[in-house]
């Protein structure tokens, strides 16, 4: 079994974060000082992925104020809305409206990733919004039908791949949990497919990660299934380990084994017990490790003890080599 | 109104800072033993209030519901044989729910009508996280309140209101919902028309109506406010059902900020009335 470990989401922001973007907000300190902080959190975060044996790195996203925002302040056609519930989170973000096709500016998108990143692109992991998903959180006043949308978010979406693979990045994490939560039928899950297939065609040897979470994913397996993507990722907390469809699959299986809902840490042995279990049902040519849903559900601390059972379940499995 | 409550009960531990949007952020505690109360809680802030107030305060406690799901479930969870997964979580969570209902809040609101109060508004945020934790909530509150002599109105925002229906109309003592609607009212979109639920589920009960969006600075006129509440009546098919309220705790904003708003809805509400009185032909 071939196993890799890494981050699906964003990571919390530490405790001297959390003050110091307070104090921003209220005028205590400087944006300088802040953006000090962000860079060595920043490189801090990479050093800890690096630490635990993570496949590649990620600087933790922990500017972004959501995971759309980056996107609907860079791109054409978009605005911000108002404050929506993150699925079934306390936590919230600022829905995009799209107001006309969107369009993007080379080079804006990517002045959003952690700057931790540059040095070594190869190894950093991008994170952005599935198609799907992003189509499914937007209030949208373009004028087109969703299912247009969604493949127009897909070959926008590429676009952004392509230039960054051009830059060096490999990895890239679409977080999907739509497609999970309400999951398309239809012309919408064949928009869904062409939107992936614009970005496979971006992707030039890169791997493509779908991650979902929020939901049994076991009823979806036939669309994920057909999504050509280098893995497909499902978070255990809510998918029923014994319930996956016992097909082999020659791409990758992504397992969320860290539950980002509690502090309560998990029991490597335990969580090795059920990876097997799904990889003898599904036989995935790689098994990516990873939390079930975003960390940053979690404060800094418990989320960080927590991670550190990813690379004792890599162990328990008996998994030596990276590759 | 997560923190205070927490801190006058045993069985829980502050776990850090988790990001609620943008940079703000809320403490957020694990449970990690059985909930106990220290002593019951917003005693001296209702005494405060009844003493400088005209009208009859109503007093605002966080729900079972609310503090549960915004604490981690370690206690209750690791009670669980097995796999955490979704039927453990539920299971779990409604131990942690009822105990806080029954050992926490329902000892506080006692003690809250012993010291007079007699309108109080059990806050629910939290009920939209997981609408099909409905039933959770419901049964929280039933349980909080049961054999109480007060007055009581369930505070819900930012949800959608339509997924916990008719599953919240179970909570039988409820008086009032006192929901949130500004901030999803913008052009092109009618954030009250949501209000058609409660009519089609035949719910008579009083609305608590946002009218002042609490997460901008930016002051909504009058007119503005007054618009807000004619949609609402006319979705309710009975003005004589409204209140007129933020959406939410105003706390986020400045206290000028807020004075402006509630200024601004209070005139909203004269026009409001006045415009009933006096119908435009």
């Amino acid at each position: 079994m071939i196993v890799r470990t890494g981050l699906t989401g964003p990571c919390p922001r530490p405790e001297a974060l959390v003050s110091a973007t307070r104090d921003l907000d209220r005028g205590r300190t400087t944006s300088e000082a802040v953006e000090e902080l962000f860079a060595a959190t920043e490189r801090d975060v990479v050093a800890l992925e690096r630490r635990l044996g993570f496949d590649s790195v990620t600087g933790g996203y922990l500017r972004w104020p959501d995971l759309f925002r980056p996107f609907a302040e860079t791109w054409e056609g978009f605005s911000v809305g108002p404050l929506t519930r993150w699925l079934e989170t306390n936590t919230f973000f600022r829905q995009p409206i799209l107001l006309a096709p969107p369009g993007r500016t080379p080079g804006a998108f990517a002045s959003r990733l952690p700057p931790a990143l540059r040095g070594e692109p190869e190894s950093g992991r991008i994170l952005l919004p599935g198609p799907y998903t992003f189509a499914g959180v937007l209030d949208n006043r373009s004028g087109e039908t969703d299912e247009a949308v969604v493949h127009r978010l897909g070959r926008t979406l590429a676009e952004e791949v392509r230039d960054l693979r051009r830059s060096g990045y490999r990895t890239f994490v679409f977080s999907e949990p739509l497609l999970v939560v309400r999951p398309p039928e239809g012309p919408r899950a064949a928009a869904v497919t062409a939107g992936y297939e614009a970005i496979k065609a971006a992707l030039d040897g890169g791997t493509s990660i779908v991650w979902t979470y929020g939901a049994d994913a076991n009823p979806v397996f036939p669309l994920l299934d057909r999504l050509p993507v280098g893995a497909v990722g499902v978070d255990l907390a809510d998918t029923e380990v014994e319930q996956l469809p016992p097909a082999p699959r020659r791409t990758g299986l992504g397992l969320g084994v860290v539950d980002p809902r509690t502090t309560l840490g998990e029991d490597p042995a335990e969580v090795a017990r059920v990876v097997r279990i799904a990889y003898e049902r599904r036989r995935p040519s790689v098994v990516w490790l990873g939390p079930g849903g975003p960390l940053d559900l979690l404060p800094w601390e418990p989320a960080t003890r927590k991670l550190h059972v990813l690379p004792a379940v890599r162990q328990a499995l008996g998994e030596e080599a990276r590759s | 109104m997560y923190e205070y409550p927490i801190r006058q009960m045993r069985g829980f531990r502050f776990q850090g800072h988790v990001r609620s949007f943008d940079n703000k952020y809320y403490l957020k505690a694990a449970v990690v033993d059985e909930v106990r109360l220290d002593r019951p809680y917003h005693i001296e802030e209702f005494d405060f209030v009844r003493h400088h107030a005209k009208a009859e305060p109503k007093l605002p406690i966080t729900g079972p519901y609310t503090l549960a799901d915004w604490s981690y479930n370690e206690y209750y969870l690791s009670r669980q044989k097995g796999w955490k997964g979704r039927g453990a979580r539920r299971a779990a969570q409604r131990e942690f729910v009822v105990d806080l209902a029954r050992r926490a809040l329902r000892p506080t609101i006692q003690a809250l009508i012993d010291h007079g109060c007699r309108v109080v508004q059990v806050d629910e945020p939290a009920a939209g996280t997981h609408p099909d934790e409905a039933d959770l909530v419901v049964e929280g509150f039933n349980a909080a309140t049961e054999g109480l002599d007060a007055e009581f109105t369930m505070h819900i925002c930012y949800s959608n209101y339509r997924d916990l229906l008719p599953k919240l109309l179970e909570a039988k003592r409820c008086r009032q919902w006192a929901w949130e609607f500004a901030n999803r009212d913008s052009d092109g979109h009618d954030g009250y028309e949501v209000l058609k639920a409660l009519r089609e589920y035949g719910d008579t009960r009083e609305v608590g109506l946002g009218v002042l969006d609490v997460h901008r600075d930016q002051v909504e006129s009058p007119e503005v406010v007054a618009s807000r509440i004619g949609r609402a009546s006319e979705y309710l098919g009975d003005p004589h059902r409204i209140w007129v309220n933020p959406d939410c705790g105003l706390r986020t904003r400045s206290l000028a900020v807020a004075r402006a708003k509630l200024e601004s809805m209070v005139k909203g509400a004269a026009i409001a009335r006045s415009e009933r009185e006096n119908p435009r032909r």
